[in-house]
């Protein structure tokens, strides 16, 4: 396993000042909480970033989009993040269905979505997860059963972040039984979540926020101008989505924000142990951008570095969680949600994430197990 | 960097070759008796490696610190009982920019900064003080020093054959000898500043020689802990297919991925920043990395008939070696502490050649 080191081209550079430009002004005044990738949703806000073409940035100009590389995606999205952009609305579309339409879908679904998620018009959320199917996710059990021009889907997922305010859900089901590979007979469908037989109810986060949902489809219509790629082809799919969801820098900026706050309230007249702190974390972040560049320089240059993103994400979760307790060691605050304190409103923020941070898009023990097959290969 | 020209990959195969020549258990055993591998290094002299990085016009082989860095690194995958780094990254660029043509012997380079005094007596200039572990210095002819002079720091060549020598060693048996210098004449010397060196970025030089020293070690240990796991059965399988195990050698693989990047981001680069968050980096990685191929090895791990010792005593001692991850980050922390949210965002995502 090798992480090739590179940098910034100058364009590349340009890219990142102009996006810190961009944001210094649209921030400017805001009481930004964290650093999450699902921490503010703010439609008009992806809106005016997509009128910079700053969302969907690998969508093929005949799309709608500027063509551009995972490099430059890495570039806005550390640059978002670490600003704690308010993201969430065009998140998930940006980030992996484009992608995934790009990659499978029939070309009457890139000119119907692609120019959408371009301009942040059209949002989407992700249907994996069940009640019954975690890490294990080839057990799921949302079926869809053939109907005329179209498929009709029972079932029930969950973790769905957002589905109570975007459009879509890409949605993954079971097209034809489970028999002796289990990967096979599974779909990939873009389900419009305001259509009919459709139930989203609330699951409520450790604080008190509504950010998950469990999502109930009975005998909900998908026609199928909506299956994306092969039927019976979805894991593949799936899997390929999953690499999108890794080792980007939503998988160690999550508690940046609280990191700042920290160097703001405490980095001056510091103690020694603070001073080490502080000098150890940033060279965690330093080499973690690194990492993570890297990856992203590899999938532009045509490799799937799997593992290589597994590694990364498992490096960059533990280290976010990591972040946050060392902080909490050394300031010694109560935390408390409504303080007028900031340092101590955000370290309330970040704590009752934390667990989260370990488990969303592939858990610890999942992400050690794919690197260590690829090293003990 | 991301592609090995022709030339790199000659050159590290060179390396590569004459370290497993004079690699075996018995040549090693003997270097740690001896101190180094003299066989080695004079191999490396002949094939002109100890002078990569250097202009041929300044006394070097020519080459590019990256190349000179590259072997750095696989002196460390080979352990090599030889003083590659100090000479490559350390001693022999800081003697070429201060106009001395490096020696074809091995170089000790002062790992502290200002504990020697240079006067000027009767026309020629003296040297006095007292250095404690400075490597390799018993083998060396010259010691490199950055010293204290009468208007400010001078970079300074000190010849060891008029000096006391005790021998000190470090866990691997690397020599790390005390020196000590009484009205020693040397050469005029070269003010700190022609030199392009302060004593900050001297420690900063040999920080970033272990970080890769480690780096290539840690490397190595990855290659001896996944050949272990695969061979070794218990219970009936290889204990490479325990879950358990996987994952041990998963975080393993997470601190050699870390430790490479951080001292091959700073190789590539200018940024005393980043030098110094790779030794952090890599002094982490190091301790978390020989625990660990040290838990996969079992018992047999812990004896000098496995191989692994060889590597990881070196870990441990290289990450203490040109100050430790507490007083690199201490440092790095304090500016940190000064320039504040926007000077931090600057570090973390600065590109290498971008200077502050």
């Amino acid at each position: 396993m090798r992480f090739p080191p590179t940098t910034l081209t100058l364009p590349e550079r340009r890219l990142r000042d102009d996006v810190r430009g961009f944001l210094a002004a649209e921030l400017a005044g805001r009481d930004i909480v964290g650093s999450d990738m699902s921490g503010g949703r703010d439609p008009e806000f992806s809106r005016r970033l997509a009128a910079k073409g700053w969302v969907g940035m690998s969508i093929p100009a005949e799309y709608g989009g500027r063509g551009g590389t995972a490099v430059e995606r890495f570039v806005v999205v550390a640059e978002l993040l670490s600003a704690g952009a308010p993201v969430a609305a065009h998140w998930v579309g940006d980030r992996q269905t484009a992608p995934t339409i790009l990659a499978f879908g029939t070309e009457e679904q890139k000119r119907r979505f692609l120019p959408l998620i371009a301009r942040a018009e059209c949002t989407f959320c992700i249907g994996m997860s069940e009640p019954d199917s975690g890490s294990d996710l080839a057990s799921v059990r949302t079926a869809g059963v053939r109907d005329d021009g179209g498929w009709r889907v029972s079932g029930t997922k969950v973790w769905t972040s957002g589905a109570h305010q975007q459009d879509y859900a890409l949605t993954l089901v079971r097209t034809s039984p489970s028999g002796q590979d289990r990967h096979a007979g599974l779909s990939q469908f873009l389900i419009d979540l305001r259509g009919p037989g459709i139930t989203i109810s609330p699951i409520i986060s450790l604080d008190g926020t509504h950010h998950f949902n469990e999502v109930v489809f009975d005998d909900v219509f998908v026609p199928d101008e909506l299956v994306l790629g092969d039927v019976g082809g979805g894991w593949h799919q799936v899997t390929s989505e999953l690499a999108y969801e890794r080792s980007g820098p939503d998988r160690w900026l999550s508690t940046y924000g609280l990191f700042r706050s920290f160097l703001d309230a405490y980095g001056e007249h510091a103690s020694d142990s603070v001073r080490d702190a502080l000098g150890r974390i940033t060279a965690r972040y330093r080499t973690l951008h690194n990492l993570s560049l890297s990856v992203a320089r590899m999938i532009d240059g045509g490799s799937a570095p799997v593992a290589e993103a597994a590694l990364v994400k498992d490096l960059g979760t533990t280290f976010e969680k990591e972040v946050a307790e060392t902080v909490r060691s050394l300031a010694g605050v109560a935390p408390d949600p409504d303080a007028a304190d900031r340092f101590s409103r955000e370290l309330a923020a970040a704590t009752l994430m934390l667990p989260g941070l370990t488990i969303r898009g592939g858990t610890t023990e999942i992400l050690r197990s794919v690197a260590a097959r690829e090293l003990i290969r | 960097m991301n592609t090995l020209t022709e030339i790199d990959r000659l050159l590290v195969d060179t390396a590569l070759r004459l370290c497993a020549d004079h690699g075996s258990r018995e040549a090693l055993e003997a270097a740690e008796a001896a101190g180094w591998s003299e066989q080695l290094w004079n191999a490396l002299v002949e094939s002109g490696l100890t002078r990569v990085g250097i202009s041929e016009a300044e006394g070097g082989s020519g080459g590019t610190a990256a190349q000179a860095a590259e072997l750095v690194r696989i002196s460390g995958y080979a352990a090599a009982p030889v003083p590659l780094a100090e000479s490559l990254l350390v001693g022999g660029p800081i003697l070429a920019a201060a106009g001395i043509s490096p020696p074809d012997g091995p170089l000790a380079v002062a790992p502290e900064t200002g504990r020697l005094t240079v006067a000027r007596r009767d026309g020629c200039w003296t040297v006095s003080g007292r250095i404690a572990a400075v490597p390799w210095a018993r083998m060396a002819e010259l010691m490199v020093a950055l010293a204290s002079g009468e208007t400010g720091p001078v970079v300074v060549a000190v010849p060891l054959a008029d000096a006391g020598i005790v021998p000190g060693r470090n866990y691997a048996g690397e020599p790390r000898d005390t020196v000590t210098v009484s009205g020693v004449v040397v050469a005029a010397p070269t003010p700190a500043a022609d030199a392009g060196v302060d004593a900050t970025t001297w420690r900063l030089r040999g920080a970033l020689a272990r970080s890769l020293q480690i780096a290539g070690a840690l490397e190595r240990v990855l290659e001896l802990t996944v050949r272990h796991a695969k061979e070794r059965e218990q219970f009936g399988r290889p204990i490479a297919r325990f879950q358990a195990v996987g994952h041990m050698i998963a975080l393993l693989g997470e601190a050699v991925a870390q430790a490479r990047m951080a001292a091959e981001t700073a190789a590539a680069g200018a940024r005393p920043d980043d030098a110094a968050i790779a030794k952090i980096i890599a002094g982490e990685a190091a301790t978390k990395g020989a625990a660990l191929a040290h838990q996969v090895h079992g018992a047999m791990g812990t004896t000098r008939e496995c191989d692994l010792q060889w590597f990881t005593r070196r870990l441990w001692s290289w990450r203490d070696e040109f100050g430790s991850e507490t007083e690199w980050a201490r440092a790095l922390g304090a500016e940190l502490g000064r320039g504040g949210a926007g000077r931090l965002w600057e570090v973390v995502t600065a590109t290498p050649e971008e200077q502050r």
